[in-house]
């Protein structure tokens, strides 16, 4: 089944897009729904999965443009890198990540996805989303910082999980 | 800035496809949801159709129960209180002012002019004849005609009443069965759905070996392309018309063909009920000639007296106001095909008669009558037709319609059982364009091109 063979993926880039598992579920259906209706628009010269793919892309952000709150163009010049933690941030899981993705609000949230995950343009998000580029770049780089204020305040969490469980080996092999 | 981005990197890594396990609510929400797109559109669909079927119930109900019936033989004294005969017989010319014509070898024509009535009531009028001496024989000839043809009705000709179907696109969304058989799994015992059948066509597709398998979009897509175009396309819903059609008008008898063509000029308006039926009305001026024979032994329904032939050649000026359904029976992007069927309405603007008559070893005989807005005939033609409409452009396409109009009433001063068949040629302007989609709805489509 086509609903079957493609649900992760699709529900893969809903979820990023998504508040929730429960709105994404909305979104994987209704984009869905253009591709069964729209099937016969399929050039078959171009990967099936990637019309998928940009048709759900398109309909997450449909349901999320006119909810979106954009903010004017803010001075980008600095971000901080992630630095020495990167270490711990490699053990995130996948729900830990999305969970990060999914608490950003739904303008910082949409332009991440876009520029960061599926690799657009600020010309091409700014067309998308009916914003300026300026303002595209703003919402990028906020959503950074918040999710490396999110990702530190994690990593440092995990870090004394991991501080904890070999605490508990040494106690026990003792 | 060609520094790499790290957070960047690390979500990009970590939710990038990641193993998300099947949900099968998920898909029993994707189902009703397809079943509610269909419906949408199918029950837009039924309440334009019942519309339409009541609306041709209705007329048919009116004329069914409104209209007078057809002489057949002999005279029908019913059919002299026809309206707009107000004050008038029918008989042949006796109460207006004629004008008669005489044919004789070796004569010029001489143009009498006078009153002419039925024996008794008025003065004969003199006829000159052979050798020039007026022949009362013909006058009291004449007289007797008039007097006993009361009830033979010249050849009035019907307005070709070209049927407007409209070409302009109707097409709502509105979804056909498919007959794609399907292979999809079935959860429950309940047939599968037109929506189920798509999706398992498209499962198909994407469970083929080669992913760049061409596909047989026929196969897929048949029943479905038609919707979507229809939501997206944006067809008037209002139609004007301009048509001219020449037609040829008879009556009861098959000798009652004018050699005369006649002429259909008007505007038309049609109104679309849905993807399927319209609403055609308008106003048609006719040029129309007849010829109605009166032959010993003929079906006419005037016998002249023995040895005598009559024939009437009719000019009428009449307004043709029809009122018809149409309903599409095929719809292409370019070309489509429609049947219509209605009801017209005469108002006899001037109808002018000419009756010639023929007596052996006797001079022939012409005289004319003139008669001006007298005659009306509400829903007295029925309207039968074929509509083929080619697509020029989005609001403009032009027609081809062959039509017949049959008499449910007679027609004209001496109520003739007329027919007319004849082809419409129309140009149509389509107003009025049907709601445009939305600009999200736009967007959500135009990304899939």
């Amino acid at each position: 089944m086509l609903y079957k063979e493609f649900y992760s993926y699709g529900m893969a880039i809903c979820r990023r897009y998504s508040l929730n598992d429960y709105d994404a579920a909305d979104v994987l259906n209704d984009g869905f729904l253009k591709v069964f209706t729209h099937i016969e628009k399929y050039d078959p010269a171009k990967p099936f999965k990637s019309w998928i793919g940009r048709i759900i892309t398109n309909t997450a952000i449909d349901h999320y443009r006119m909810n979106l709150k954009f903010s004017d163009h803010d001075d980008v010049d600095t971000y901080q890198h992630i630095g020495d933690a990167a270490a711990i941030y490699d053990q995130l899981a996948y729900k830990d990540l999305l969970t990060l993705v999914q608490s950003l609000s739904p303008a910082y949230r949409t332009v991440f996805n876009l520029y960061a995950i599926d690799g657009y343009s600020h010309d091409e998000i700014a067309e998308l989303l009916k914003i300026s580029a300026g303002t595209s770049k703003s919402n990028l780089f906020k959503a950074r910082q918040k999710l490396q204020e999110k990702l530190a305040a994690l990593g440092a969490k995990k870090a004394d999980d991991i501080a904890v469980d070999n605490n508990t080996n040494m106690n026990t092999e003792a | 800035m060609g520094i790499e981005n790290d957070i960047d990197q690390l979500f990009k890594r970590g939710l990038d496809e990641p193993e998300i396990p099947f949900n099968e609510l998920d898909w029993e929400k994707m189902e009703r949801k397809l079943d509610e797109n269909k419906k949408r559109k199918i029950i837009p669909f039924r309440v334009f159709t019942a519309s339409g079927i009541a609306a041709a119930l209705l007329i048919f109900l009116f004329w069914f129960l409104s209209g007078p019936s057809v002489p057949k033989n002999g005279v029908n004294s019913q059919l002299t209180e026809q309206k707009g005969k107000t004050g008038m017989e029918n008989k042949l010319p006796g109460s207006e002012a004629d004008t008669v014509k005489i044919k004789q070898p070796g004569l010029s024509h001489e143009n009498i002019t006078g009153t002419q009535g039925t024996a008794g009531s008025r003065d004969h009028q003199e006829l000159w004849a052979g050798n020039g001496q007026p022949q009362a024989a013909d006058a009291v000839a004449l007289a007797a005609i008039a007097k006993d043809h009361t009830g033979t009705s010249p050849l009035i000709p019907l307005v070709a009443a070209p049927v407007y179907v409209s070409s302009a696109p109707f097409r709502a969304a509105v979804p056909e069965r498919t007959a794609v058989p399907a292979k999809a799994p079935q959860r429950t015992a309940a047939p599968l759905t037109d929506s189920a059948i798509l999706a398992q066509k498209a499962m198909a597709l994407a469970l083929s070996k080669d992913p760049l398998e061409k596909i047989n979009r026929n196969d897929i897509t048949k029943s479905v392309q038609k919707k979507m175009d229809g939501a997206l396309s944006q067809r008037p819903n209002l139609i004007l018309s301009a048509m001219a059609a020449p037609d040829i008008s008879s009556g009861p008898s098959s000798t009652s063909r004018s050699s005369k063509v006649s002429t259909n000029l008007g505007v038309l308006a049609t109104y679309a009920l849905g993807s399927k039926f319209s609403l055609t009305s308008g106003a048609i001026y006719a040029k129309k000639y007849y010829n109605y024979s009166a032959n010993p032994g003929g079906s006419s329904t005037y016998t002249p007296p023995a040895g005598t032939d009559l024939e009437v050649k009719a000019d009428c000026n009449v307004i043709d106001i029809p009122v018809n359904v149409n309903y599409k029976v095929l719809d292409k992007k370019k070309f489509s095909v429609s049947v219509n069927t209605g009801l017209s309405s005469y108002f006899m603007l001037k109808e002018k008669y000419d009756y010639i008559i023929d007596r052996p070893d006797q001079p022939q005989l012409v005289t004319t009558t003139e008669i001006n807005n007298k005659n009306q005939h509400a829903f007295g033609i029925a309207n039968v037709s074929v509509s083929l409409d080619h697509q020029i452009s989005r609001r403009v396409s032009v027609g081809v319609q062959p039509f017949a109009k049959l008499p449910l009433t007679g027609i004209g001063n001496y109520d003739v059982n007329l027919k007319s068949t004849g082809v419409s040629f129309s140009l149509n302007i389509g107003l009025f364009p049907a709601k445009k989609p939305g600009k999200l709805a736009a967007n959500r489509y135009s990304s899939l091109y």
